[in-house]
């Protein structure tokens, strides 16, 4: 089981790479929602994988048998909030993106460099969250 | 104990009474005003209490270290929460003094102060997922910082500071899942013991790869720097400054946790990388300067200039050199906030940003000129300013090591600074104006931050014991890991 969790975090890594490379704004939005999910599969396997087994010690018992440790899994939780509040962001971001310089082509996105300070033509009136 | 909290408390309470605040723009800038008084006198009130009684901890939610997320804060952490706290008053002071050009500022103090916290956080925690966990609040809360307001540009540097910060989470993640894997802790002064003892240093070369990573994008360390120029060039100076005297300081202070707890002596090709990141860094920073045709570009490159002379420091792993990486970094957040406020005033006055078209203020505004040299050169090192007392630090450090090209590369990098400031300075402030000034008024409340960082940075550099003194014991605690050890698990 260890070894498909390892292979499928590998996978997935491999895949949200793939999209993090891609011109496209979105797409890379799409890898990092990827690149999340495979850190998050790799806090599993490093936390042991065992089934049908609470991490509690039996009432009169001293010592606790092997099961899955439950702190990665906490670690988990916290970070598949973030990971979800900053997926919102970046997918407000994107839209953003697309709404303000009417592309989501990374090759596009070279204002920034080059005038960086110019003042905006006209700004837009919406705020961004 | 309550004071180690309070670096962490204000800021939050500042956040959520500004957010409630948000339709009263007098109450909300009184909110954001006193919570960064405040802040500033409890970490001074923390700061004195740690070089007093030595470094303290907090067990938060009473579980006993190391099971539990531990606040530890020694003369290192003190004091860059007090330099974070100074930073973030003067940019409050200056903010509110320009918060009615924008109407949308009105969002800019509840994101500012959780984006302090999160530095804060940073900053005293002694839990390598927890330090995870402030990297998410400050960079959500900058992410949004950076790209409020609209202009084409700031959403443009927004969306590749973004995407590369994530990638370095993701990275930093994805170490700490393996080091907890391999030592089963998160406890830094746990992990200092066992990250020794492990067996497979293939293991722990990879974790530390997955960190310098983490750490290099969030301290601009080239060829990590790349959202940096955009990031900090697009936003309104006030805010800028605010991003440039922390954020690329809190991928800093990591390394230097890092590299003295965890990879100091343990990776042995650690010191090399952050060696070569520092050569790059330099260099870059300084011939990115030089070819700048904005006033902005200049002072934001000699932000990855100033984090290649820090990485210089760490990379010897001794004491002598935390010891001038720590007065830099200190001196930095000053000086840099200082610059870019200044640059801002520059801006507003003459109403460009290209260098080309500014001037004038020398003969409008000798004060404003003379400060503005006084900060720009500092951040040259010319002496007898602080940046070059930090310089000199951080040389004998390592020099003592054998590290002369690391020596003359920083010579070089200084001297191109030294000359894009001195070009910045002669085209922007000395010259006379290509045209009259747009707005050639300051205000009080304009000048007040402006009087005060300059002011602090004149008297260390005249007076430079007091910051020596600090970053002594500050450099000392941080490489006594037995100490370390003991207060956070007596």
């Amino acid at each position: 089981m260890e070894t498909f969790l390892a292979l499928s975090a590998g996978t997935v890594l491999a895949f949200a790479l793939q999209a993090l490379l891609r011109r496209s704004f979105l797409r890379m939005v799409i890898g990092f929602m990827l690149i999340s999910n495979a850190v998050n599969l790799i806090i599993f396997v490093v936390g042991r994988l065992t089934r049908g087994l609470a991490p509690i010690i039996p009432h009169h018992e001293k010592v606790l048998e092997i099961s899955a440790n439950p702190l990665p899994q906490a670690l988990i939780l916290t970070a598949i909030v973030i990971s979800f509040g900053i997926t919102a962001f970046t997918f407000t971001l994107a839209f953003r993106v697309y709404r303000t310089l009417g592309t989501l082509d990374t090759d596009e996105l070279v204002e920034a460099e080059t005038r960086a300070n110019a003042p905006a033509p006209e700004r837009e009136d919406h705020l961004i969250a | 104990m309550f004071l180690p909290l309070t670096p962490l408390v204000v800021p939050l309470a500042t956040a959520v009474f500004a957010l409630a605040a948000r339709k009263h723009r007098a109450l909300q800038h009184g909110v954001a005003l006193v919570g960064s008084v405040v802040l500033l006198g409890c970490t001074s009130a923390l700061f004195a209490h740690v070089w007093a009684e030595g470094p303290v901890r907090v067990e938060m939610g009473g579980w006993s270290a190391p099971f539990g997320i531990i606040v530890y804060v020694d003369t290192l952490s003190a004091s860059l929460t007090v330099a974070t706290a100074l930073v973030h008053l003067a940019v409050t002071t200056s903010g509110l003094a320009s918060a009615d050009e924008d109407r949308r500022r009105s969002d800019f103090w509840p994101l500012a102060n959780t984006m302090v916290m999160g530095v804060q956080g940073a900053f005293v925690t002694g839990d390598i997922f927890n330090l995870y966990v402030w990297f998410e609040v400050l960079l959500i809360s900058s992410f949004v910082l950076v790209a409020m307001g609209n202009l084409r540009g700031q959403i443009e540097a927004a969306a590749k500071y973004v995407v590369l910060n994530l990638l370095s989470s993701a990275s930093f993640l994805m170490g700490i899942a393996l080091l907890y894997g391999t030592t089963g802790t998160l406890n830094l002064a746990e992990l200092s013991v066992d990250v020794r003892a492990v067996e497979s240093s293939p293991l722990i070369s990879t974790i530390a790869v997955l960190f310098v990573v983490g750490f290099g994008i969030k301290a601009a360390m080239f060829p990590f720097s790349l959202w940096l120029p955009s990031a900090y060039g697009c936003p309104p100076a006030p805010l800028a400054a605010l991003l440039a005297g922390l954020l690329t300081k809190v991928g800093v202070y990591s390394f230097m946790r890092t590299g003295a707890l965890l990879f100091g002596g343990v990776v042995d090709w650690f010191d090399e990388a952050l060696l070569a990141g520092a050569f790059l860094s330099l260099l870059v920073g300084g011939v990115g300067a030089f070819a700048q045709k904005e006033l902005r570009g200049v002072i934001v490159h000699t932000v990855i200039f100033a984090v290649g002379f820090m990485l210089l420091g760490i990379a010897t792993g001794t004491h002598d050199g935390f010891r001038g990486t720590i007065v830099y970094l200190l001196s930095d957040m000053i000086v840099v906030t200082a610059l870019l406020l200044l640059g801002g005033e520059v801006e507003r006055m003459t109403g460009h940003a290209s260098l080309r078209q500014m001037g004038g203020i020398y003969a409008a505004r000798p004060l404003l000129a003379a400060g503005f040299i006084a900060v720009a050169f500092s951040v040259a090192g010319f002496p007898p300013l602080i940046g070059f007392w930090g310089k000199v630090a951080l040389f004998e450090a390592i020099t003592s090591v054998g590290r002369w090209p690391g020596m003359l590369v920083a010579l070089v990098g200084s001297a191109v600074v030294l000359a894009s400031v001195a070009q910045a300075w002669s085209l922007a402030i000395w010259r006379d104006a290509p045209e009259p000034l747009v707005e050639p008024e300051l205000g009080w409340a304009r000048a007040l931050p402006l009087v005060a960082l300059v002011g602090l940075v004149v008297f260390v550099s005249v007076v430079p014991g007091p910051l020596f003194e600090v970053a002594e014991r500050a450099a000392s605690q941080l490489v006594d890991l037995e100490m370390y050890r003991q207060v956070v698990l007596r």
